[in-house]
């Protein structure tokens, strides 16, 4: 005679014992896969990236003897540190213990306020970092550029310096600061595209549920 | 972890994570990957638990909530979980997975959307379509309907042999 569904499930588990446990060891020294865990590893180990690619910076300026470079480079680095701490905490803050249509959408809105906040700062951040290496290379490479452009007579200049470098650099400023967003978003999408796709998804299903 | 933790809190209600867990996954190996996750997560969560629900209902939740999100790999070779994935202690009568219309409606399930395999695991395991509805976050008048659908699915999965 033909089974239900119910029956086939209840009659499968008849015996809970025979249910085996996986055995776990030292379990709680292992890295998670959670995807929160994940994105808080990744994101620590930025900051923490960042912080000691500032320092190293800031020493190798000193040696060169271009500490205002350094300094700028440094105080560029920590502005993208800082707010990437916020979003740390934020994101150990995402409960499980929520039904999980909400502990989906938290974690969406967390990752949609992290990307939008990140786009913004890097449309200033790429930038500025061009401009300072521009400013940088200039004051300190000041002489020979000045004895290249002796050789042409006929370069146009605006406050002294050759109006096709100022159009340049001012054409590579804009493009950095138009797709700085994009490059962000495709970073990220490049890591962790495939999991943010099975989320929308699933929010999506789960709101048709809602609804 | 403390193993008093995993042998007092988690042990007793491992029956829960098991069923949840084979559903997400399709190999034994992905299955202890899974399971681990679950008893990790529900160690560091612990403290989060409010006395509002039972225990039992807050495992369910959070074992969904784990499988929904895991990062982990997925192997695509859709092998169920024959006898050769059991440990060998088990004995022939202990083979719950190895039983044949269990294992073809766990296949069923896999291959249901992730919402719809955490639906039909809670309705099977007798959930009220309110609980099913608060675990998950969705509206218990949609569950029914949602449920007949599966069930209507997986009967055209397991080729009508089941009613």
């Amino acid at each position: 005679m033909e089974k239900s569904i119910e029956a086939i499930w209840k009659e499968g588990f008849l015996q809970e014992d025979s249910l085996v446990a996986p055995k776990i060891n030292d379990l709680y020294n292992q890295k998670s896969s959670d995807i929160v865990d994940q994105m808080t590893r990744m994101y620590r180990i930025n900051l923490q990236a960042i912080l000691a690619f500032a320092a190293v910076a800031f020493i190798a300026s000193l040696a060169l003897g271009i500490p205002y470079s350094g300094i700028a480079f440094c105080s560029l680095l920590i502005w993208l540190v800082i707010p990437g701490k916020k979003h740390l905490k934020n994101l150990q803050q995402i409960d499980k213990n929520v039904s999980s249509y909400q502990y989906l959408v938290d974690f969406r809105n967390w990752r949609e306020k992290m990307i939008a906040h990140y786009s913004k700062i890097y449309t200033f951040f790429y930038p500025t970092l061009f401009l300072i290496m521009v400013v940088g290379a200039w004051s300190n490479l000041s002489e020979p550029i000045q004895a290249i452009l002796a050789r042409y007579p006929e370069t146009e200049l605006v406050f002294g310096l050759p109006l096709w470098g100022i159009s340049a650099v001012v054409v590579i400023t804009c493009m950095l600061a138009f797709s700085a967003g994009a490059i962000f978003r495709l970073d990220l999408n490049l890591v962790y595209g495939k999991v943010f796709a099975k989320l929308d998804e699933i929010i999506a299903e789960m709101e048709e549920l809602r609804n | 972890m403390s193993s008093d933790f995993y042998i007092a809190s988690i042990l007793p209600y491992a029956a829960i994570i098991i069923k949840i867990c084979r559903a997400y996954t399709n190999t034994q190996e992905d299955f202890e990957d899974y399971y681990q996750e679950v008893c990790l997560q529900i160690w560091k969560s612990r403290d989060r638990f409010s006395q509002q629900s039972e225990w039992s209902t807050w495992v369910y939740r959070l074992s969904l909530n784990v499988c929904l999100t895991l990062l982990k790999k997925k192997k695509n070779n859709h092998q169920h979980f024959a006898s050769d994935y059991l440990p060998s202690e088990v004995t022939v009568e202990n083979r719950a997975f190895a039983d044949e219309p269990i294992n073809q409606l766990y296949d069923a399930i896999r291959q249901l959307s992730e919402v719809d395999r955490g639906v039909i695991l809670l309705y099977l395991e007798e959930k009220s379509y309110r609980e099913i509805a608060d675990i998950t976050g969705t509206n218990p008048n949609n569950i029914g309907v949602r449920i007949a659908r599966i069930k209507e699915r997986l009967r055209r999965a397991l080729n009508g042999k089941v009613n």
